[in-house]
């Protein structure tokens, strides 16, 4: 079944628990210049009236990802459950899928290769939630089947 | 039963043959190489050659059989289409067989191109392109290289140079052009590339186009350039851009500029006809203007919508964008659109090492080169690909943030909203 992403905004408060988790299931070490795939943020209200807003951005898993036509090795493709996957061993570091993501996913490891969400693939293989999700206090993040 | 031909088996026809097999099972697929290999990536011969990937990694989508197999289709090697009747459909190849199809889908790429230079040496000369060029690249590297000049500032020229030097070759590097990059590059992030190559050991020649290049008693070469200078080395690299491949095609029976023109469902002026890839030209999403491009991911999508709309399907490309990265020699050089385009100019830039450096017309950005941060490049592409689709929209709440959180100057952010340059 296909499975995606949503984040509602009236929840979120970017605590950062989900990029915590994220750190914490994917072994991502900051102190090695690492980031967690999933990023956190504010927006300021424009023209300074109105509330502040908060949103959780990683890799949205796009139906016809842009990335995996742009990848010159054929690292990404779509598994089972929609998620946007990808094996980089073959990873040239070219940077073409940082090209064409409109969400800034990928990133680049020491060895120049390749990283981004995976939708925790694996826990859903075995039934848990993707790490951000199961941890979001408010429950703004979500893995919901893509209902068409 | 229904049947199609696609000429030429790069990506573009690769992705075509892809499409219409997931469209149609039972389709008949005749598939018309110039070569006895699967599709290769013109893009990974040079990390090929520096032993970044395998020889087989060049061959992304599989070997022949792989190929073969995914597709379900005829493959016809070392058969090129030498005339196309577009009206009739009908193909003709060297031996004078003719065969009709229901629909034709050209995807014949492009070759490099070795400017004209009289009485090249038969040794030494060298180019980068296909698989053959880097195999005969990494041969020649196996031996005694000590010195090499690449012509051509441009994207492969660049990752050829990377690889030179990372081996300890003495590299030159010319172009006719006075700056680096000068398809893509503003003067001042040329300048600032040019001033890293130049710290790192690289001999520049730019404003320099190579006029003679001889062998010499001793087995090296020299060039002499345009400048009046001369450059000795054991090979010379050619890397001076591409042509499409239109050697086969009727111009009077196909639209045809640089490459052959389609709409954005790739169809040509023929009916049934289509062309993707290197050898087309279809809309540039800025200009409104047809444009040839050579890029995989293009040529991807485009053999694609080629491939689904020869199924019957309805699809439509989204159009070129000119579009450019490079990771070379610990920089990031992104270019996206003309940078020769008029409009308004700014730039920025941060103690942390990036420069961005913009063209805006009518409040929108035409043209935009960054150095040193990949991780907004995509993000900012999407905004002018967005912005040209849906002029009267907002940067999305998601892009705005993304910008934020990667430290963008507000300014910056505010120009992408559509507010200009402060």
């Amino acid at each position: 079944m296909k499975m995606k992403f949503n984040l509602d905004v009236e929840k979120c408060v970017a605590c950062g628990a989900c990029a915590v988790a994220c750190m914490d299931q994917n072994d991502i070490d900051p102190a090695k210049g690492q980031t967690p795939y999933r990023r956190v943020g504010v927006l300021e209200p424009e023209r300074g009236s109105g509330a502040l807003r908060y949103l959780s951005i990683a890799c949205m898993h796009c139906d016809d990802a842009p990335c995996i036509p742009a990848c010159p090795v054929c690292c990404i493709s779509k598994d089972e459950r929609g998620m946007t996957v990808y094996d980089n061993t073959l990873c040239i570091g070219c940077r073409s899928c940082a090209m064409a993501c409109p969400y800034g996913a990928p990133e680049y490891s020491e060895n120049g290769r390749m990283n981004k969400c995976h939708g925790c693939t694996v826990r859903q293989q075995y039934g848990y939630a993707p790490a951000c999700v199961q941890v979001c206090p408010t429950k703004a993040l979500t893995l919901t089947p893509d209902e068409e | 039963m229904k049947t199609a031909a696609v000429i030429g088996f790069g990506c573009a026809g690769f992705c075509a043959a892809k499409a219409i097999r997931e469209a149609e099972p039972e389709r008949v697929i005749d598939i018309y190489s110039d070569t006895d290999e699967a599709p290769y990536n013109p893009m990974l011969t040079t990390y090929y050659v520096s032993g970044k990937i395998s020889e087989s990694a060049m061959f992304p989508f599989g070997d022949l059989e792989q190929v073969r197999s995914a597709l379900g289709a005829n493959i016809f090697c070392s058969s090129p289409v030498e005339a196309l009747k577009a009206r009739e459909r009908k193909i003709v190849l060297r031996d004078g067989t003719e065969r009709q199809y229901d629909d034709i889908i050209i995807a014949t790429g492009a070759s490099a191109v070795i400017p004209p230079i009289k009485n090249l040496p038969a040794r030494g000369i060298y180019k980068m392109r296909t698989a053959q060029d880097a195999r005969a690249l990494t041969e020649v590297l196996a031996g005694q290289v000590g010195s090499a000049l690449v012509v051509g500032a441009q994207m492969v020229g660049i990752k050829v140079v990377e690889l030179l030097h990372r081996r300890g070759v003495k590299t030159y590097l010319a172009d006719m052009e006075s700056r680096m990059f000068p398809a893509s590059a503003y003067d001042t992030t040329a300048a600032i590339i040019a001033e890293r190559l130049l710290s790192a050991g690289i001999e520049l020649r730019l404003g320099a186009a190579v006029q003679s290049v001889v062998e010499q008693q001793s087995g090296g070469l020299l060039s002499t350039l345009s400048d009046g200078s001369t450059v000795a080395s054991d090979i010379v690299v050619f890397c001076s851009g591409i042509r499409a491949n239109l050697g086969f095609v009727d111009r009077s029976e196909l639209d045809v500029g640089r490459g052959i023109r389609t709409d954005l469902h790739m169809r040509t002026s023929a009916e049934h006809v289509y062309a993707a890839g290197d050898c087309c030209e279809t809309t540039n999403i800025l200009t409104g203007e047809p444009i040839n491009l050579g890029l995989w991911a293009n040529a991807a999508q485009q053999g694609r919508t080629a491939g689904r709309n020869a199924a019957g399907l309805d699809e439509e490309y989204q159009g070129n964008l000119i579009q450019n990265i490079t990771h070379y020699m610990d920089t990031d050089f992104i270019s996206v659109g003309d940078v020769k385009a008029a409009g308004e100019r700014a730039a920025w830039s941060s103690d942390s090492g990036w420069r961005i450096e913009v063209t805006v017309a009518d409040g929108k950005m035409v043209a935009l080169n960054i150095l040193d941060n990949a991780n907004i490049a995509g993000p900012v592409k999407n905004i002018i690909l967005h912005q040209a689709a849906h002029p009267s929209e907002k940067m999305t709440d998601c892009a705005k943030m993304l910008l934020t959180a990667s430290g963008m100057p507000k300014d910056f952010i505010a120009m992408l909203g559509g507010e200009g340059i402060d």
